[in-house]
């Protein structure tokens, strides 16, 4: 993996227009990515399920579009954007606050990897043996606005970094989009303060393409969907209302516990359920 | 005038003969005991003096010289006392047998001359047949112990007096003779049962299973959901014990000194330590290295409840017996080895808060905090329960009334399994299907091509380690076992894959 410098007038121009543009970007990867139109998708490191859920399906749908999307590496949020992303064949662009030699945290190595085995793109301003600090971060959050049309805000808590970001895209004068949160979690409370300083209430994909006449054109790409068999007719139907256990589903069936686990373990190789920790889920590529 | 006397030590399970060499000659009044002997066999002389002397025989003062041969190897423990009270009564010819050759004198002596129990009989008896030794002489306490072994002639004495007339030909001292299957016989009521616990049918399933085959299982749940009732549970559905089985759990109780008043016992143990437990007391040493809980559970459960709340040091150590299913400790004094095949019964909360995956209560819990917790457990740990079963609470309205088996009806399935697979590792040397090894899978679990393609995809799917792909089909082995087919097919292994949730990426 080499490391490649890129200078400022090489820049896009929607990177060399805002006002502290940077001195240099080195980067890994797929740079044609830059140019492209893309979209960033952020949020708070300590992600909630309900926050998991709706980063992948929103992260899904631009995936799908063949929207590039923008995120920071970091654990959580930005994690769960870049793997679905790459999850559907959509490109990533992962803009670091430190130097590419130093990957933090040291956990994401593994996703650092995969961002770029699969044709993402990893990016910084800094020299490539610069430790990260908490200048640095807030500081790369500029280009992560500057090279997209707009930010997606999944989760914030009150006066994160994820405020940092609105603000920089705002000057930027780009649209900042935020999912609303439960009113009295703290990891609602970020987006719903953004949604009063007038980031766009956003619900569902479209609230956000409408705003891009560029994204309107993009034609989503199908989704492959199977029949289901048979057999399997109870228990997708139970799990498509709620994720369940075995104990859940023997309650609600009149299996005998070995013809369950065989049933299970046939969908699970067909790729239509998951299992985690013991828990039954719909997998939602299928669905 | 010299003489000899024989008696054992146990190093370990291993016995060896200690050869007590007595001499009484004139010069200087002295007592010396020499052969590297422990504080505890140094101060034997003053309870051999005294219970001579309270026998009513005078000792002279003369030289005593005791050497207890081989003497290079350090000897521990009480048990000498008798022999060498024999020895000594041997050289002042109070004692005129001659013919103590193939005889061992084990025993610790009061003041008064009386008979101390001891600890390790079993073990000792057993050995001292191995090594073509005729006859025990020991405390009456210790014979019901002893006369297990057959082929080895057992006598029980209550004193040293007693001993003495019986040497001498002036007394009989009957056989004991016991009776082995009434032991077995013995009707043991448990006040647990399996028709106790409703629902959860599929950890029932996995414990009948892990009971089939031996094999270790992991239940996580949430808090209340009913792990630790089940598994209190589990010995009662455990197959019976053969008597070799019994034989070898009894002499591990035996050196432990936690026999009590059972001869050998009948029942497969089920050691419960608190998750406070140090590595020494789990996994045996001490100076003279005894052996620990792991090696008390040998051929039974060893049950380990919450725990990721044990230190995270004393369950890495746990990762080598669970594979190798023997203990070497190593001190100073001793390496001695114990067995501990036993098999792990295990309760874990799924995330710190305890309702991750319930239906009654929302998990407040975030990815994160999840992930950090699991990590407690470490992957090659994992990797070692075969059986990983997630339990939730029981919405009781919802409970559909099913038949409720209880434990005699699975214990009967559990015993033939059992018993199929005693039948065919007869030339092995093991007894379940959990003690598999990778040579003897590839003979005993053979896959059709079909449904090894299917297990490669799936284990593709899900990035499984090697040890994982091994468990799943010594699980599907015992499956097999228990519906009492010998073929591994397709629905065992799909079942057996469902017991593997946790070792996912």
């Amino acid at each position: 993996m080499e490391i490649l410098k890129l200078e400022p007038k090489d820049f896009p121009i929607k990177l060399q227009k805002i006002k502290d543009s940077p001195k240099q970007l080195y980067y890994i990867g797929n740079i044609s990515l830059l140019y492209q139109d893309s979209f960033a998708i952020v949020g708070t490191r300590k992600i909630t399920d309900y926050g998991v859920k709706i980063c992948k399906a929103f992260s899904k749908e631009f995936s799908l579009r063949d929207i590039p999307i923008v995120s920071g590496m970091a654990i959580g949020t930005d994690t769960i954007a870049h793997k679905t992303a790459i999850e559907y064949g959509g490109g990533t662009i992962a803009v670091l606050g430190g130097g590419l030699e130093r990957i933090f945290p040291v956990q994401n190595y593994d996703l650092f990897r995969r961002i770029i085995e699969n044709g993402g793109l990893v990016l910084s301003e800094y020299e490539n043996n610069v430790k990260p600090n908490k200048t640095t971060f807030p500081q790369r959050n500029r280009i992560v606005t500057a090279i997209s049309e707009g930010v997606l805000v999944i989760e914030a808590a009150y006066r994160s970094g994820t405020s940092i970001t609105a603000n920089h895209a705002w000057k930027q004068e780009k649209k900042v989009f935020a999912i609303p949160g439960k009113i009295d979690s703290s990891l609602g409370i970020g987006t719903n303060i953004l949604i009063k300083q007038g980031a766009i209430l956003t619900t569902t994909i479209s609230d956000i393409l409408i705003n891009y006449p560029q994204f309107m054109n993009k034609k989503r790409k199908s989704n492959p969907s199977k029949k289901i068999k048979k057999e399997y007719k109870k228990i997708y139907q139970i799990l498509t209302e709620s994720a369940s256990s075995i104990d859940d589903l023997i309650c609600q069936t009149d299996y005998k516990i070995t013809d369950l686990l065989k049933i299970l373990s046939n969908m699970q190789i067909e790729n239509i359920i998951i299992q985690d920790m013991g828990v039954y889920k719909i997998n939602e590529e299928f669905s | 005038m010299l003489s000899f006397v024989k008696s054992m030590c146990l190093q370990g399970l291993e016995g060896i003969i200690i050869n007590v060499e007595i001499d009484i000659s004139s010069g200087m009044p002295c007592w010396e005991i020499v052969g590297l002997p422990d504080t505890n066999i140094k101060e034997s002389k003053e309870r051999v003096r005294t219970a001579i002397k309270n026998c009513g025989i005078e000792l002279l003062s003369r030289r005593y010289i005791i050497n207890l041969s081989p003497a290079n190897v350090r000897k521990t423990g009480t048990i000498l006392d008798l022999a060498i009270a024999v020895g000594i009564l041997t050289s002042m010819k109070t004692i005129k047998c001659t013919n103590i050759e193939e005889t061992i004198f084990i025993g610790e002596l009061s003041l008064d001359g009386k008979l101390n129990k001891v600890n390790g009989v079993l073990p000792i008896c057993i050995e001292a047949k191995k090594k073509g030794i005729k006859r025990v002489i020991l405390p009456k306490e210790n014979v019901g112990e002893a006369s297990i072994t057959s082929g080895i002639e057992v006598i029980g004495v209550n004193n040293l007096k007693e001993l003495i007339d019986f040497l001498n030909g002036k007394k009989e001292i009957l056989k004991e003779e016991i009776n082995i299957s009434n032991i077995f016989e013995e009707i043991q009521e448990d006040l647990l049962d399996y028709s106790d616990v409703k629902g959860h049918e599929m950890s029932k399933r996995a414990l009948e299973i892990a009971a089939a085959g031996g094999h270790n299982c992991l239940m996580f749940g949430s808090a209340g959901s009913g792990k630790t009732m089940m598994a209190k549970r589990f010995p009662t559905i455990l197959p019976d014990l053969s008597f070799e089985e019994a034989l070898e759990i009894t002499k591990i109780h035996s050196v432990a000194g936690i026999l009590k008043n059972q001869n050998l016992i009948s029942k497969r143990p089920f050691r419960a330590p608190h998750h406070k437990i140090t590595e020494t007391a789990l996994i045996g040493g001490g100076r003279i290295p005894k052996p620990g809980e792991v090696s008390l559970a040998h051929l039974g459960v060893l049950f380990l409840d919450e725990l990721l709340e044990f230190d995270k040091k004393t369950l890495e150590i746990l990762r080598i017996p669970m594979e190798d299913k023997q203990i070497n400790i190593t001190r100073l004094e001793a390496v001695v080895s114990y067995p501990c095949n036993f098999t792990t019964i295990a309760s874990m909360n799924p995330c710190p808060c305890g309702y991750y995956g319930s239906k009654i209560k929302e998990c407040t819990c975030t990815e994160n905090q999840r992930q950090n917790y699991r990590a407690k457990l470490s992957g090659p740990l994992i990797d070692r329960f075969d059986l990983q079963v997630q339990v939730s609470s029981i919405d009781y309205s919802k409970l559909r009334e099913k038949n409720i088996e209880n434990s005699i009806t699975i214990k009967k399935r559990v015993n033939k399994a059992r018993e199929i697979q005693s039948n065919r590792y007869k030339n092995e040397r093991i007894y379940s299907n959990s003690e598999l090894t990778a040579k003897m899978l590839e003979k005993y679990c053979f896959l059709d091509k079909q449904i090894f393609k299917v297990l490669q995809e799936y284990l593709e799917l899900y990035k499984l380690s090697n040890r994982a792909y091994s468990k799943i089909l010594k699980v599907a082995r015992t499956i097999a076992d228990l519906a009492g087919e010998e073929k591994i097919s397709l629905e065992h292994i799909l079942e057996a894959m469902q017991y593997r949730i946790l070792d996912k990426e």
